[in-house]
């Protein structure tokens, strides 16, 4: 058990310390390191066009189903579009609660 | 070397169990390791220091393990969450297809949401709505909510996104990948086609567990009798797929007239490609750490002591990973091979099997002495984890192990011989499938014996 020689333990004293440095240097990093903000994406980005988007792209929208994607289609044809998300407040289906959860997904070109 | 892992695992084992605080730690560590150098000539002292001190570099190990960087995305997410996340990254696992929904890991590298936006870290596991056409490394921005996973998702997944738009997921058009899991993917996708191509779905699905390490398409039925019986680490990448494959190419370059040493440097090389390409378990990752050093031994001409290369593979594994040590895959596998390294010649010892003639006889003794020494290790690890115990394994192994090792090199020659002449693989069809079905067979008759396996 252990049985080193000189030399051997000098090489593992060695190589144990480098391990030690590095575990402390790792937490350091994660300890202390701070979280960078950066440049922001393009805010529509993965977002759906109310005025452009067809039946499957609304439908891929959690809360939007069947009904509801064809009423928002018959809206922006009888409205000629839509001038912005809140329009659809005036769609029978989609209150203040629903709209909140779906607007994040949504925008008007 | 066994020793140092030994006090090394205890040290993590005692991290885990007991609430210890970084620093502290790491000064005692510290104290010890210049003690240790100050003390180098004393035999006594630095034979009862240095184990101390690998002990406590085993916690600090686990304990660094458990600090998450400021920026990883573990701290922006909760367990229940509906705000809408925009994340940067790229998919850093192989895709799979689960009823035509793709997931995948996603390594992310900038995250938006609530008009802020942050650079981040850490693995999310996403769920697509949507069948697309994915591959390892494609960038990605991708936009749905994110949620805090529960433990059974393991460690690597900080979180779950769902993307439920196929909108929501932007590919930007690059492949951030590394060049050689790109390699081993598409190996392993080829590899995969040609096996599911040839084969029946049951065949087909043992031989991608067998071959690949994949176990996704197994029907449940054929496993857990598998598990009933203690034969299901044949469906695990091992010691023996990794010995196949560096044969293999060995073969191969020599039969291309490359040297002795160019040819174990090749074989090391495809040998990590196989690692990456079977998922790097813990089985295979000791496997290839054994059989590298036994390779590079003979690039050197020193014979690979197999006790230091077992202990060096666990020594790896757990420096880049110490929660390892609580994994199952991790125990049973060190385990096996613990139990062959230094159970089986005690064993053989005993039985004074190298003393039965002929040989014959000789080759089964010892057959059946490798399968009760594994046996006789992992029991307790079965029985604990899984809740059963298996007589029937030493008797089911001696016979399924000799099949699947038979299952096994034919999957190999089908994917190698499909590869070069496709229409010559055909050949190995019917007897894949023949051992298959006979393997099953087998295996559901020991497992009907009485007092096959016993729940707990």
């Amino acid at each position: 058990m252990l049985n080193l020689t000189q030399e051997e333990r000098k090489v593992v004293l060695f190589l144990a310390g480098i391990a030690l440095l590095g575990v402390v240097v790792n937490f350091g990093l994660k300890q202390f390191g701070a979280g960078k903000t950066v440049a922001s994406f393009s805010e529509n980005l993965g977002k759906v066009d109310l005025n452009s988007a067809d039946k499957k792209a609304l439908l891929g929208i959690s809360g939007i189903g069947e009904k509801l994607a064809q009423r928002i289609i018959e809206y922006r044809d009888a409205h000629s579009g839509f001038n912005g998300v809140d329009d659809l407040r005036n769609i029978r289906g989609i209150n203040a609660s629903k709209l909140a959860k779906i607007e994040e997904y949504l925008i008007v070109k | 070397m066994t020793w140092i892992v030994f006090y090394l695992g205890c040290g993590i084992a005692f991290a885990h169990f007991f609430r210890i605080r970084f620093l502290p730690v790491y000064f005692c560590a510290l104290i010890l390791l210049i003690t240790c150098v100050i003390f180098i000539k004393r035999d006594l002292v630095f034979k009862i220091l240095f184990p101390c001190f690998v002990f406590i570099l085993g916690a600090l190990l686990l304990l660094n393990s458990y600090i998450l960087p400021k920026s990883h995305i573990s701290h922006f997410i909760f367990y229940k969450n509906d705000t809408v996340f925009t994340v940067k990254g790229f998919i850093s696992s192989q895709p799979q297809l689960k009823e035509g929904k793709p997931s995948f890991l996603f390594r992310t590298e900038e995250l938006e949401f609530n008009s802020a936006h942050y650079k981040c870290s850490g693995d999310i596991l996403v769920y697509l709505k949507e069948a697309k056409s994915l591959a390892y490394g494609e960038a990605f921005i991708l936009r749905g909510a994110i949620h805090k996973p529960f433990k059974l998702y393991g460690d690597r997944v900080s979180g779950i996104m769902r993307v439920n738009s196929p909108i929501c997921a932007v590919s930007l058009g690059k492949n951030c990948g590394h060049p050689l899991l790109r390699l081993a993917y598409y190996l392993r996708n080829n590899a995969e086609a040609i096996i599911y191509r040839k084969l029946s779905r049951l065949a087909a699905g043992i031989l991608d567990a067998m071959v690949l390490g994949e176990k996704s398409n197994i029907p449940f039925i054929v496993y857990d009798s598998m598990s009933k019986a203690g034969t299901v680490h044949i469906l695990v990448v091992s010691g023996f797929n990794v010995g196949v494959v560096a044969s293999i190419a060995v073969l191969l370059l020599k039969v291309l007239g490359i040297s002795r040493r160019i040819r174990c440097f090749l074989a090391i090389l495809c040998l990590i490609i196989y690692c990456f390409a079977t998922g790097v378990s813990s089985p295979v990752v000791r496997a290839t750490i054994m059989a590298v050093f036994l390779l590079a031994g003979l690039i050197i001409k020193r014979e690979a002591d197999i006790r230091n290369s077992l202990a060096l593979a666990a020594l790896c594994i757990l420096f880049l990973n110490p929660r390892d040590l609580f994994s199952i895959s991790f125990q049973l596998s060190f385990s096996c091979v613990a139990a062959i390294v230094f159970l089986y010649p005690k064993l053989q010892a005993f039985f004074r099997s190298q003393s039965i003639r002929p040989k014959i006889l000789q080759s089964a003794a010892q057959g059946c002495l490798v399968s009760l020494s594994t046996w006789l290790v992992t029991l307790w690890l079965v029985a604990y984890y899984f809740r059963f115990f298996s007589p029937v394994t030493v008797l089911a192994n001696i016979f399924i192990v000799p099949l699947a090792t038979l299952i096994t090199l034919c999957g190999f020659s089908l994917v190698i011989v499909a590869l070069v002449f496709p229409s010559g693989a055909n050949f190995f069809v019917p007897s894949i499938e023949l051992f298959v079905a006979l393997l099953i067979n087998l295996n559901n008759f020991f497992i009907r014996l009485p007092f096959a396996y016993l729940y707990l």
